[in-house]
């Protein structure tokens, strides 16, 4: 049967998330970018709403109540999800990860042989890192403390998460999945990923489309100028879409692919479409849809990025699943 | 015919335009974005720059020709604007001397104004000056007419109330082209342009603005709060004569000509960010992509820069038809409209080729993806061209 509501259990994590998100985070979301990190106080509150576990294995939850919580929170700021979230995409498919701290990296230009792993990874978003888990043709591998520096560097966003970089020189990992497992682990990361840029774009695009009808200029809202309706009427299609798109993907990797691909894009158009409507004033640090767009454009880039999606995409069209598939 | 290339003149103009971009925009703008904050007044790069004897002022409508063939300035600027935004936009527009300030003084001002601030405040070289232009205010920018700085006659004075935003150079400059206006039920006609001097009672600075690029430029809020200023300073003749309706007509004008200079610029900016792609995908991979990753940055690479080649040309051809005396209104706009987006789009597309590094700030495509966002703003939006689009191509009404 075709369905397009949400469980009662998906809606409470919602308004979970969506209070957190509400009540500690927006308001002080410059502060939290300013520090490159969030305070302990924060991680604390997140880990007692339970929002801290929902990647893990034993929680028990589906795609979707991840997709939500996810969501949710880049809605208030984006960086929140990598920020707060210890475990990260990933976790729910793999049940004995180390503690702490963790993130999944897609990387072309990593060497992986005989279970050491060599090459730079130029940005991760987080504070610390216990465990690394790399995507690569032959597998998963995990890396046990691995060696990271903070960046130097400012990435262009998501800053709040920190921000470091690990170069690994023939450092020890461990084989914990094959590519199947691989796959998957890489398909929720696209999954969530995505989550985050079109729920921060839909708080951009609401940030625009209510700016438009307070802003006045010549004679009326800007909102009602027809150049800037039909711009604000198509992100708010195109949101639709790119999230329809993205929780029909759940389960189907080559869908996934797709689903990430088209986010990236989607995305990216609405925060910069959000910045337009707002002119000169949505180039400030003043407004939210200014960090918007840089959140976006650097999610963007992390698991492989739109290229990498894009060519799963296209290797795996042909075995797009059909209405018939869908439904087994 | 169409000729694309560059004689020794332009030529020689892009390689002084490629040292002082080298030497000190690219440096200057880089500290700049790291620290945060604009280029401090005292950077000696300011008296570095004015000792280069360059000056970028020098946009013209046409009329300085030398020869009897047609002008080549404005080709010249567009060219130097690319190349300058190509190694710092926002350095570049925290150059000294009269900036967006010029034209009006230009094209309203009387002689004696001429004199007093485009010419005397700038000729020590020691002493970088600037000059600023501030029209917008928080609640009126595309729509001029809805300005609430109001200028009120007392004796032989102006008296101006009322707060500008987002004034380029505007917290740093001796002067500052101030558009306000003597009757607010007039829209545009009851608008006047004083020229406020540093230091005026009643002038004031508020804050410096937080942007997200063209760090290296400040945007600074101004107020005036019952500012005397002299009927001197109003530019034109004493009543403000000068800048009635065809006085601003002619002010107006000059956004042909700059227009297309901006739209270069985001194609300077695109250009940057793509070279910096380009480069990245070469050290990967050489000359021949060995896997579909590797031409898949091949093809992000081809897909922007046909938009930025095709957006080049667009401003070429609207300074050169400005070089020829033509009217050049849609060229310019459609330049206007073309660039920025392109540029945006190209600066994407090269932080995808760059992979997880392209995020990092130390790369520069990210750098030049802060910056150029902007240009489809300022200088007439994207929208308010497609506006002048349609008016002059198919009659698209006025309904204000
Ligand atoms: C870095 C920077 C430097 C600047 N420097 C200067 C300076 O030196 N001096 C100065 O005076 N100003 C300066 N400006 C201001 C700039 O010129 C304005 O931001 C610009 O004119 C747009 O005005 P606004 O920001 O008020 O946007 P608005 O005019 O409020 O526009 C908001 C949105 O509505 C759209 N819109 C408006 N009217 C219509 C319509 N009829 N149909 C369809 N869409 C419409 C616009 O396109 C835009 O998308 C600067 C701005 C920036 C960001």
């Amino acid at each position: 049967m075709i369905e397009f509501g949400t469980t009662e259990e998906e809606q409470l994590f919602t308004e979970t998330a969506v209070r957190f998100g509400d009540e500690q985070l927006r308001g002080d979301e410059r502060e939290h970018e300013k520090a490159r990190q969030y305070p302990e106080t924060l991680h604390k509150l997140f880990a007692e709403l339970g929002l801290a576990g929902i990647n893990k294995k034993d929680a028990g939850l589906q795609a979707s109540h991840r997709i939500a919580v996810w969501s949710a929170l880049a809605a208030a700021d984006p960086s929140a999800p990598f920020g707060l979230d210890p475990i990260g995409p990933g976790g729910a498919l793999l049940g004995d990860l180390p503690d702490g701290m963790g993130f999944v990296v897609v990387e072309p230009g990593l060497e992986v042989a005989d279970g050491l792993a060599t090459g730079t990874i130029a940005w991760i978003p987080r504070v610390r890192l216990d465990w690394l888990l790399l995507i690569h043709k032959d597998g998963l591998h995990l890396v046990r403390q691995p060696p990271w520096e903070p960046l130097t560097s400012r990435p262009c966003g998501l800053q709040a998460s920190g921000g470091l970089e690990v170069a690994l020189d023939e450092t020890p990992c461990e084989l914990v999945g094959g590519q199947d497992m691989a796959a998957a682990v890489l398909a929720e990361c696209r999954l969530l990923a995505g989550s985050v840029m079109l729920g921060a774009a839909r708080d951009a695009h609401d940030a625009a489309a209510q700016y438009g009808q307070e802003r006045v200029a010549f004679g009326k809202p800007i909102a009602h100028h027809q150049g800037l309706a039909f711009q604000l009427a198509d992100s708010a299609t195109d949101l639709d879409a790119a999230q329809l798109l993205l929780e029909a993907s759940q389960g189907h990797p080559g869908m996934v692919a797709n689903a990430h691909a088209h986010s990236c894009e989607v995305a990216q158009r609405i925060c910069e479409r959000a910045v337009q409507v707002l002119g000169g004033h949505g180039y400030l640090y003043d407004h939210r849809v200014e960090k918007r767009m840089r959140d976006v454009r650097a999610t963007a880039s992390l698991y492989g990025g739109s290229m990498l999606s894009e060519l799963d995409a296209a290797a795996s069209v042909l075995d797009f699943p059909d209405p018939l598939e869908m439904a087994s | 015919m169409i000729d694309t290339t560059l004689d020794a003149g332009f030529t020689n103009v892009l390689m002084m335009i490629r040292e002082v971009g080298k030497t000190m925009l690219r440096p200057a703008g880089l500290e700049a974005d790291r620290s945060g904050s604009p280029i401090p007044e005292d950077h000696p790069m300011f008296v570095a720059f004015n000792r280069t004897g360059l000056s970028f002022g020098a946009v013209g409508t046409g009329k300085h020709s030398s020869g009897d063939g047609p002008s080549r300035v404005n080709r010249a600027a567009i060219l130097a604007a690319e190349e300058m935004a190509y190694w710092d936009q926002g350095a570049c527009m925290s150059l000294p001397g009269p900036g967006l300030g010029a034209p009006p003084i230009r094209i309203l001002g009387t002689e004696d104004q001429k004199q007093r601030f485009l010419v005397d405040p700038f000729a020590d070289k020691s002493k970088p000056a600037w000059g600023a232009y501030a029209t917008t205010e928080a609640a009126a920018g595309s729509d001029v007419a809805r300005i609430r700085t109001t200028a009120r006659k007392e004796g032989d004075h102006y008296i101006l109330d009322g707060d500008k935003m987002f004034i380029t150079n505007g917290a740093r400059a001796s002067w500052v082209v101030v558009f306000a206006t003597v009757d607010p039920e007039a829209g545009r006609a009851g608008q006047r342009a004083f020229v406020v001097e540093k230091g005026t009672p009643g002038f004031t600075l508020g804050r410096i603005e937080k942007k997200m690029g063209l760090t290296a430029s400040e945007t600074a809020t101004l107020f005036f709060e019952n500012c005397r200023v002299h009927e001197d300073n109003i530019l034109g003749s004493k009543n403000g004569k000068g800048s009635d309706k065809a006085g601003f007509k002619a002010a107006m004008s000059t956004f042909d000509i700059t227009r297309p200079m901006v739209a270069a610029m985001a194609v300077g900016i695109g250009r940057c960010a793509w070279e910096r792609a380009a480069e990245i995908a070469r050290d990967a991979f050489g000359d021949k992509p060995s896997n579909p990753l590797e031409q898949k940055m091949l093809e992000r690479l081809a897909f922007a820069r046909r938009r930025l080649d095709a957006a080049r040309m667009l401003c070429w051809r609207a300074a050169w038809k400005m070089d020829h005396r033509e009217n050049n209104t849609v060229e310019a706009s459609m330049a206007k409209v073309y660039a920025p987006p392109a540029a945006l789009l190209t600066t994407q597309l090269a932080m995808d080729v760059c992979g997880l590094a392209g995020v990092r700030n130390d790369l520069l495509v990210e750098k030049c993806f802060r910056d150029v966002k902007v240009f489809d703003i300022f200088e007439g939006t994207g929208e308010v061209q497609r506006i002048v689009l349609a008016r002059r191509l198919f009659g698209y009404p006025r309904t204000h």
